[in-house]
């Protein structure tokens, strides 16, 4: 189990919360205000160092005990969802030019940097979180 | 739609459990849906209620000032479930 700040949970709740926004704007309905309030609040705590990796050029699972690792996943969505942008985003692009037959196989994506490993990786009982994030790429080992 | 931000049907809260990830998944799917289907209706009829589901994972004091995602025990993916009606009762 990670501990400390966690990245994927944060940046997806960014995209989201900038998907509610951007649809409340095209129906006119709701208030997106401080809905990109918020999103602007996470996007501005995930730009300082927190999870951030500069040696590596990607994201940390976590600020605690997975803090030394790559997380590829949560590095993709940011680029993706647009909660990371200039240097950062090209470092993110650079990385996964220079790794790319590494994490990606067979199709699927792998969550970590080649060779990581994440403690006590899956949970039992109603952990569907690698089941609902489908949508986005598929599991593969590490 | 179920409990709008939990993955069981209500009556059922006492014995299931939600994540406190479900309102990103239920504001997706409701967000998609209506992006789809261009319906203004089911879109404007959820607004508030997909917002504070949103907003709710933020009533732990563990997610600090800066609304990132932690590992506190009833807060943040992956830190352990917790009872549906958790969520219901902040509606």
């Amino acid at each position: 189990m990670k501990s400390g700040h966690h990245l994927f949970d944060s940046v997806l709740h960014a995209q989201v919360l900038g998907q509610l926004a951007d649809m409340s704007a095209h129906f006119s309905c709701g208030d997106a205000a401080p809905v990109r309030a918020v999103r602007a609040r996470i996007v501005a705590a995930l730009a300082g160092p927190l999870l951030w990796n500069e040696s590596s050029g990607m994201f940390r699972p976590s600020s605690g005990n997975d803090a030394r690792l790559t997380d590829v996943w949560g590095s993709a969505l940011a680029v993706d969802a647009g909660v990371v942008t200039g240097e950062r985003a090209a470092r993110i692009v650079e990385w996964f030019g220079a790794h790319w037959a590494e994490v990606v196989q067979d199709g699927q994506v792998k969550h970590l940097g080649i060779g990581e490993r994440k403690r006590s990786f899956f949970l039992p009982l109603c952990n569907d979180y690698y089941t609902k994030t489908h949508h986005f790429t598929k599991t593969a080992p590490g | 739609m179920m409990g709008a931000n939990c993955s069981a049907p209500h009556g059922h809260s006492g014995t299931s459990v939600c994540t406190s990830d479900e309102p990103m998944f239920q504001t997706k799917l409701v967000v998609n849906l209506a992006n789809f289907t261009q319906n203004s209706t089911l879109f404007c009829s959820e607004f508030d209620m997909l917002w504070s589901a949103l907003n709710s994972v933020y009533v732990s004091p563990d997610f600090k000032d800066d609304l990132v995602w932690t590992a506190a025990p009833t807060s943040g993916y992956g830190a352990g479930n917790v009872p549906c009606q958790h969520y219901i009762s902040k509606r």
